[in-house]
């Protein structure tokens, strides 16, 4: 099995190719994609379109397609998780030190509100004045299915895509699933699950990773501090963005609202609690261990 | 009898007929409504302020048999969800397999080492309603 090794979005990738070898024309076709999606997505980067109206005036605009696409979901997210999820969170991750304050300079804040407004009607964009928006939970999902779309449309039928622990997986070329051992939170040398994982993709979350200062990349907009109750989370999904959109859902939604996240992300999934229970749904195709 | 009289008269009749006709209809009609799919039964009672928005949805549970479940969403004055229900709209209880889904399981995961699993390709389904929940969130929300 090949692997092809490269850092993309702040993480380290892999593509595994079962029976076949990856074409260079192919790895150069990768590496711009990833190379241009977190050009386009990356709230870091001055130029990103998650920062194109961080000094807009209150309107309505037309994003690309893809990034009205984001923030579909990403509303999805905002309503299953009462309003915690919020991808306008950049403003207050940014007040926290998380961000590229230093380049960009600050948001414009506004009286009243936790975070900046927005809302979508089709593909059109509504805010009440600047904005920046955080993909950080969903968009790494999204970027490692349009790198297996590359490989589909390149020829390649059996294959698996890994950003920094999320995947997406075909089968092997004989049928058979690849093995995916599922990390405990915070314990990179134990395991806590092993899934067969075919034509599906799996997310890991957890509040060890992306940590700055006292703060983990997991915020609560309503109460403005840090997800405190769950250390991790687990999903697998028809693809990787559900599997991602799923394991960030479960972070911020009530406990009731876990089977309706699950339903419209069609997602299997594993809570990890701080008190060392963990939440599997009825329906987890793995072996708990 | 004087005109005035007379008309007088068959203003309170037309009047009566009309009360009768319309508490006879409208008895059969409200027990229509309270047995149609698109009624709203009284789930819990509500906070102040809160409302519920309920929509119902038919899809495909399978290639050849359709059903029909109610989306019941409960928000408080400010429109934050505070509880959801996803029933079957005919009966208005929870589905059963929504129940045993509901109720996942909750367990102590130990864990084991890595080094003492078997072989491994990498470190790192679904209910049947994700396309009837996902096509009536705009119409929730446009409730709100």
């Amino acid at each position: 099995m090949e692997t092809f090794s490269f850092s993309g979005l702040g993480t380290g990738w892999s593509v595994l190719i079962d029976g076949g070898t990856l074409r260079p024309e192919v790895k150069k076709s990768i590496l711009s994609y990833t190379e241009n999606f977190e050009k386009r997505f990356s709230r870091f980067l001055p130029q990103s379109e998650v920062n194109a109206f961080r000094k807009s005036e209150a309107g309505t605009y037309e994003p690309s397609s893809d990034f009205s696409y984001l923030l579909k979901v990403a509303d999805r997210l905002r309503f299953l998780t009462n309003g915690k999820y919020d991808p306008a969170v950049a403003s207050i991750l940014e007040d926290a030190g998380y961000g590229p304050v230093k380049k960009l300079g600050p948001l414009k804040k506004r009286e009243g509100d936790i975070v900046p407004q927005w809302s979508l009607s089709g593909n059109m964009l509504s805010i009440d004045g600047p904005i920046a928006f955080d993909f950080g939970g969903i968009g790494k999902g999204y970027c490692i299915d349009g790198v297996a779309a590359l490989l589909r449309d390149a020829g390649y039928g059996y294959f698996l895509v890994e950003g920094g622990g999320d995947m997406v997986a075909t089968t092997k070329a004989d049928g058979s699933p690849f093995r995916i051992a599922i990390e405990y939170p915070g314990r990179p040398d134990t395991a806590a699950s092993m899934v067969d994982l075919s034509n599906q993709g799996i997310a890991v979350s957890d509040i060890f990773r992306r940590r700055f200062g006292k703060w983990h990349h997991l915020i609560d907009v309503q109460e403005k501090k840090p997800i405190q109750a769950i250390i991790g989370s687990a999903a697998v999904a028809k693809d990787a963005f559900f599997a991602d959109c799923m394991t960030s859902g479960l972070f911020f939604a009530p406990i009731r609202n876990r089977p309706l996240l699950a339903s419209a992300f069609e997602s299997a999934y594993i809570v990890f609690r701080k008190d060392g229970m963990a939440h599997a749904s009825s329906d987890w195709p793995g072996e708990l261990l | 009898m004087s005109k005035t009289k007379t008309s007088a008269v068959v203003a309170v009749s037309v009047v009566a007929l009309s009360v009768a006709v319309y508490y006879w209809y409208a008895t059969e009609i409200l027990n229509v409504k309270l047995h149609n799919e698109d009624a709203v039964p009284p789930y819990a009672a509500l906070a102040p302020g809160s409302k519920q928005l309920t929509v119902v949805k038919k899809y495909m549970a399978t290639e050849d048999k359709e059903d029909t479940l109610r989306f019941v969403v409960t928000v408080d004055r400010e429109g934050i969800i505070t509880d959801i229900l996803t029933l079957d709209a005919k009966t208005n209880e929870i589905p059963e397999k929504k129940k045993s889904f509901n109720e996942g399981l909750t367990v102590a995961i130990k864990g084991k080492k890595m080094s003492e699993l078997g072989p491994v390709d990498k470190i790192g389904t679904s209910t049947y309603t994700t396309d009837a929940f996902n096509s009536v969130i705009d119409e929730l929300k446009a409730q709100l």
